[in-house]
């Protein structure tokens, strides 16, 4: 008799290929009065690819609507050929995406495909929001209230604790206008966007009350918030990111924006 | 003891993210809610915080679709150590997951994959059994899945491997009737004759579901309304219980309103209620209601392969919410 872990690597191993079995495999398993092996078998084969197309495509709903449902379906079935699910977690299956299709994305004229790169990087933003949606936040905290930093000189000398839900993401595309419009067309008229050419664009994400908050960033005022996230004193990363363009009202703009955000959940002094 | 001591809830549903905010808005008279372990054990958003208000006001119950106890890979003590972490939390009734494996050599197929049902599987599982019941400090209940392929290596029938597996590790067992009708179709057997096998002291929980019937075989789809020859099981297996069981319907595939979901498993007091017309015997024969299920879904099924339309345990996952 076949071990029982042989058997399961043996089973999994046709249900994640999907062909006919072998003789080996075919031989453990029994027929119905109605349907031979392998199309009793084939049951597991199509419900695998179906369940992680599926899920696939609900974690990275405006990418799918992007590349339509033929192509999608593909992609996503070479993605998971390619990483077969490790994670107990369906929410984990989309991890490697992003890098995925950046190491796959076609070459044109001896250069990376632009829609290639485009779809990596909506495929990252959608992985974000997952990830801001779900993952740690300031829900149950009390809000931190700058007015305990009294003067100029203090605040110069302060650094600020990033809220846990807080990403600052730059992408090489405009993949959030592109998401915000995909969002609003395909409830009015099921139309997907054009896709975007390639232009740097700065977010942040974060999240108030358990709903994912998007704000587009100037390259300015990333750089700065990144600054203050990695640690830096206000003093410091305001002179790092010295910018004639930017005046002091640009820059009490974006503090009163970060703050309105609750994107700090605190200060060390 | 019937139910190894635990209370029979009432008839719940299960909670799914498509009605958070329906129940938190109007606090439904339903008496107990069902959810899946896995779409909040690793949460720390909107989902947990939605499932903790739920549980301040509900019996809740959690149910597992990774725990692979039949896998011969090792417990996954990551996840277990989460499952506990959560059960700390919101006090569930009880845990339960079902008898299958999900994936080996690190791999997970994320589907209720069936086992070989011999003395090696038995003694496989029980081990297992044990050390999960050990590590989260008690009895697990593990579900009778749907299946759609069998063993040459099988020499015990699913009843008798469950109630022998229940009098070993002193697992309860969760029923899903419609697992029940759905694999006796697939596998040719008799769904009457399963619940005879089985011990009913040992049931601490009923499933309710739909399910996609194709002609040669069932699959377990989860989208639609229970059938009748499924509650006539479900009325005999609850009838065999001192005090019943508690009654979950599943539905996670073109999910209904939460009215229709909740009017869907309050039908099971008619049943109860009503006195047995027909011979109950006799449910293995194709109904007029199977006919109009199957036309049903060849109809829908006529742009899509049917396969991907009748999709076994459909996904579990929460999906991103963003403004």
């Amino acid at each position: 008799m076949r071990p029982l872990r042989e058997l399961q690597s043996e089973l999994l191993r046709s249900i994640e290929s999907g062909g006919r079995p072998d003789e080996s495999l075919r031989s453990l398993l029994l027929p119905s009065q109605r349907m031979p092996v392998e199309a009793r078998l084939a049951v597991y084969q199509n419900a695998y690819r179906a369940r992680l197309v599926e899920c696939l495509q609900s974690l990275c709903p405006a990418f799918a609507a992007a590349v339509g449902d033929e192509a999608f379906q593909a992609m996503a079935f070479e993605y998971v050929n390619a990483h077969p699910p490790d994670s107990y977690s369906l929410n984990d299956l989309a991890l490697r995406f992003p890098e995925y299709l950046r190491a796959t994305c076609p070459r044109e004229n001896g250069q990376l495909w632009e829609g290639g790169l485009f779809l990596a990087e909506l495929a990252r933003f959608e992985l974000c929001l997952d990830q801001v949606f779900d993952g740690p936040g300031i829900e149950d905290r009390e809000p931190w209230d700058p007015g305990t930093i009294p003067t100029d000189e203090e605040w110069l000398s302060t650094r600020l604790l990033a809220a846990p839900c807080l990403r600052l993401e730059a992408f090489e595309f405009p993949v959030e206008p592109f998401y915000s419009a995909w969002k609003c067309e395909s409830g009015l008229s099921g139309e997907t966007p054009p896709w975007p050419r390639r232009e740097p664009t700065w977010l942040a994400l974060t999240r108030l009350e358990y709903r994912v908050i998007r704000i587009p960033l100037k390259s300015w005022e990333y750089r700065l918030l990144c600054l203050l996230v990695a640690g830096s004193t206000v003093g410091d990363a305001l002179g790092q990111i010295a910018d004639r363009s930017v005046d002091a009202a640009a820059i009490r703009a974006c503090f009163a924006i970060s703050a309105r955000n609750r994107f700090w959940s605190g200060n060390l002094g | 003891m019937p139910r190894l001591g635990l209370p029979n809830l009432g008839l719940g549903v299960g909670l799914r993210s498509p009605h958070f905010r329906h129940v938190l808005e109007h606090w439904p008279d339903v008496d107990w809610f069902e959810v899946i372990s896995e779409n909040f054990i690793d949460s720390q958003g909107r989902p947990r915080a939605v499932l903790r208000r739920v549980a301040e006001r509900y019996p809740v119950v959690m149910h597992g679709v990774s725990l692979s106890i039949g896998s011969t890979d090792p417990l996954d003590f990551g996840y277990l150590t989460r499952l506990k972490a959560l059960a700390d939390e919101i006090k569930p009734a009880w845990i339960s997951d079902h008898l299958c494996w999900t994936g080996v050599l690190g791999r997970n197929s994320h589907d209720l994959l069936p086992l070989p049902l011999n003395e090696e599987s038995l003694l496989h599982v029980s081990g297992r059994v044990e050390a999960v019941q050990e590590f989260l400090g008690r009895p697990l209940v593990l579900e009778n899945p749907s299946s759609y392929v069998t063993f040459a290596t099988s020499t015990m029938s699913e009843p008798e491997f469950l109630r022998r597996l229940s009098q070993r590790t002193g697992c309860g067992l969760l029923l899903d009737l419609n697992n029940v009708y759905v694999s006796g179709r697939n596998h040719d057997w008799n769904a009457w004759d399963y619940l005879d096998q089985l011990p009913a002291d040992r049931i601490v929980q009923f499933h309710l579901a739909g399910h996609s019937d194709l002609g040669t075989h069932c699959i377990d789809t989860h989208d639609g309304q229970v059938i009748d020859d499924v509650w006539r099981l479900y009325r005999s297996a609850y009838q065999r219980i001192e005090g019943g069981a508690a009654t979950l319907l599943e539905w996670d595939a073109r999910i209904p309103s939460f009215e229709q979901l909740h009017a869907e498993v309050l039908r099971a007091r008619h049943w109860l209620d009503a006195n047995p017309t027909i011979d109950e015997r006799q449910p293995e024969s194709d109904s007029n209601n199977h006919i109009t299920r199957a036309m049903t879904a060849m109809s829908d099924s006529a742009t899509v392969p049917r396969e991907q339309f009748a999709l076994p345990h459909p996904p579990w996952l929460i999906a991103a919410d963003s403004e």
